[in-house]
């Protein structure tokens, strides 16, 4: 599943592990989002959301591979 | 907004039963006089507890953390789970082998029919938790 996370991390000037750290994560986690290699679950792709202040529809394409 | 950690007790506690079964393991053998097979079951107990305090340091890989069972978040529970699952398929298949070597060779090799009631016994009780998880996965998802 694509993402935008890995754009919008960047747009904040934040590293893997700053993001990680802010929503309890481990930063292999966030690595593995951002390259698509693994599918969060509702309720952490909700607190990406919330942390990026977007919907999650918006950060997160479900029919892309 | 911490997605994290709720089994991150659960682990340690898994840890500490996986050790202590492995050395009270290597102390029953040990009392019977079989010191080789007694020291390798000792040498997985430390070989566990290493992974253990490796993963306890500062920024472990997931592979080692997964591997010590001390998951820090929904990832890495989801790679314990599927690591377990394949340890699942493959102890079904060992155990079903096992069966079917003791039950050819054991008159033979005249191997005790109370090995061949083991294999039996463990390809059975694998059967059953398989059947019991599927179940309990299915009523709680």
């Amino acid at each position: 599943m694509k993402s935008q996370i890995r754009e919008l991390r960047q747009a904040n000037g934040q590293s893997q592990e700053a993001l990680a750290a802010q929503l309890g994560v481990s930063r292999q986690t966030i690595n593995s989002i951002e390259t698509g290699r693994y599918e969060p679950s509702l309720r952490l792709a909700v607190h990406l959301a919330q942390h990026f202040d977007k919907p999650v529809e918006e950060i997160f394409d479900v029919d892309a591979e | 907004m911490s997605t994290q950690n709720r089994s991150r007790t659960t682990a340690s506690i898994a840890n500490a039963v996986l050790v202590g079964i492995l050395l009270l393991g290597a102390a029953v053998i040990a009392f019977t006089g079989h010191w080789v097979e007694a020291g390798l079951l000792g040498v997985l107990a430390l070989v566990v507890l290493a992974a253990a305090a490796y993963a306890r340091h500062l920024q472990p890989e997931d592979v080692a953390r997964v591997n010590a069972m001390k998951y820090q978040d929904e990832r890495d529970r989801h790679l314990g789970q599927v690591g377990f699952a394949a340890v699942g398929v493959a102890a079904l298949a060992l155990s079903a082998v096992e069966f079917l070597a003791v039950t050819l060779f054991v008159d033979g090799l005249q191997w005790s029919r109370t090995a061949q009631l083991i294999a039996a016994g463990q390809l059975v009780l694998l059967c059953l938790v398989w059947a019991v998880a599927n179940s309990t996965a299915a009523r709680r998802q």
